[in-house]
């Protein structure tokens, strides 16, 4: 199967290092530039309104820093950073990228990682893991203040993604734990819970309206997504 | 056929990046005689206006370009004056590093230029 071409964009303070990688990316014949960007803000304007499959992405930059950046996105495309430094790892980690390119980067590495993302986009068809009914108790156990608190799934309105932390929201408390967004819904039951946007999984049996491009839950109001709206649509059952 | 950096450069580093394709290197050593070249000056005026935390900014910016051009060990003089920076008590250490690399500057960037221009000559 041939790969598909993917549409990137390159953000980086630095126009040495912009240089580099569009020139890679050319050679690489894989990912299309379809814009490279030295002021931050320049490149969230574009992502505003424009959809792509991956960013290489600095860290440090003027302003705002890369996780910053990511925070900013309404939807999630794969994350490549590009640093000097070896220091962001853990938080790189967190955020769940889908590369960490040291500079120098060499044509190499960089056709290493670009080759990840192909394989990927190649095979991203979603597959439902089957579930064992009955098998599972409906609770889940919550590592936070040193303590495991049992919660029910049936009480979780939603949870919500804030850095390296995720905050559990029932109608009467609100559970922080250390934990990445990713390792959150692999624990949560697929038929009742819907990752609406980058920072938030619902449980859709508490959705009470949808306002715009927002879920109302307990009266809190939680956003969707563009990447996230055709899906959220067409679970919700809308007639 | 591949084209050969000059010697005073580092080749094998230049060697992993571009491979010997000169096509690929013109725009990064352009990139690099365009905006990194130019904002040296601004690396003395913080020095001297004693502006450490932008200076350490401007730095960590502008060091990876100096390895995309074969200048390794102004890259690692830079990483040295970034590691610097960043101690709370630098005050004496940057002075001495400071001087280091303004001398290695004079004497290396305009390897980089003139590498620009045999660059351009052959990919034409």
């Amino acid at each position: 199967m041939k790969a598909p071409l993917i549409k990137g964009i390159l953000i980086d303070d630095d126009q040495v290092s912009l240089a580099i990688l569009e020139n890679y990316c050319l050679k690489s014949g894989r990912v299309t530039v379809a814009g490279k960007f030295s002021d931050p803000a320049e490149a969230i304007v574009y992502l505003r309104s424009n959809m792509v499959d991956l960013i290489f992405l600095d860290v440090e930059m003027p302003g705002i820093t890369g996780f910053e950046l990511m925070d900013q996105l309404t939807y999630s495309p794969r994350i490549i950073l590009t640093t000097s430094k070896t220091d962001y790892a853990f938080t790189a980690f967190q955020y769940e990228v889908a590369g960490y390119l040291k500079k120098p980067v060499t044509y190499d590495r960089f056709i290493r990682s670009v080759g990840k993302i192909s394989e990927d986009l190649a095979t991203q068809a979603p597959v439902a893991p089957e579930k064992e009914k009955g098998s599972q108790s409906n609770d889940i156990f919550i590592r936070s203040d040193g303590k495991l608190i049992r919660l029910s799934l049936d009480e979780i309105l939603y949870v919500e993604c804030i850095g390296d932390y995720v905050r559990y929201v029932t109608s009467d408390k609100k559970i922080v734990s250390h934990a990445t967004m990713k390792g959150i819904q692999e624990k949560l039951d697929p038929d009742n819970f819907l990752k609406v946007h980058r920072s938030f999984i619902v449980n859709t049996r508490k959705i009470k309206d949808i306002q715009d491009n927002n879920l109302v839950i307990n009266g809190n109001l939680i956003p969707i997504s563009r990447a996230h709206k055709a899906e959220v649509l067409q679970r919700l059952r809308i007639v | 056929m591949k084209y050969c950096f000059s010697a005073q450069l580092d080749l094998a580093k230049l060697q992993e990046f571009y491979d010997g394709d000169p096509r690929l290197a013109v725009g990064v050593f352009e990139a690099f005689v365009q905006e990194t070249v130019t904002a040296l000056p601004h690396l003395d005026q913080l020095y001297l206006a004693d502006n450490v935390a932008e200076l350490r900014r401007l730095v960590h910016k502008i060091k990876p370009g100096f390895l995309y051009v074969g200048l390794t060990s102004l890259y690692e003089k830079l990483n040295e004056l970034e590691l610097v920076c960043e101690q709370a008590d630098q005050g004496a250490g940057i002075g001495s590093i400071f001087g280091d690399l303004s001398q290695k500057l004079k004497t290396e960037i305009p390897w980089v230029e003139n590498e620009l221009l045999r660059l351009k000559l052959n990919v034409q």
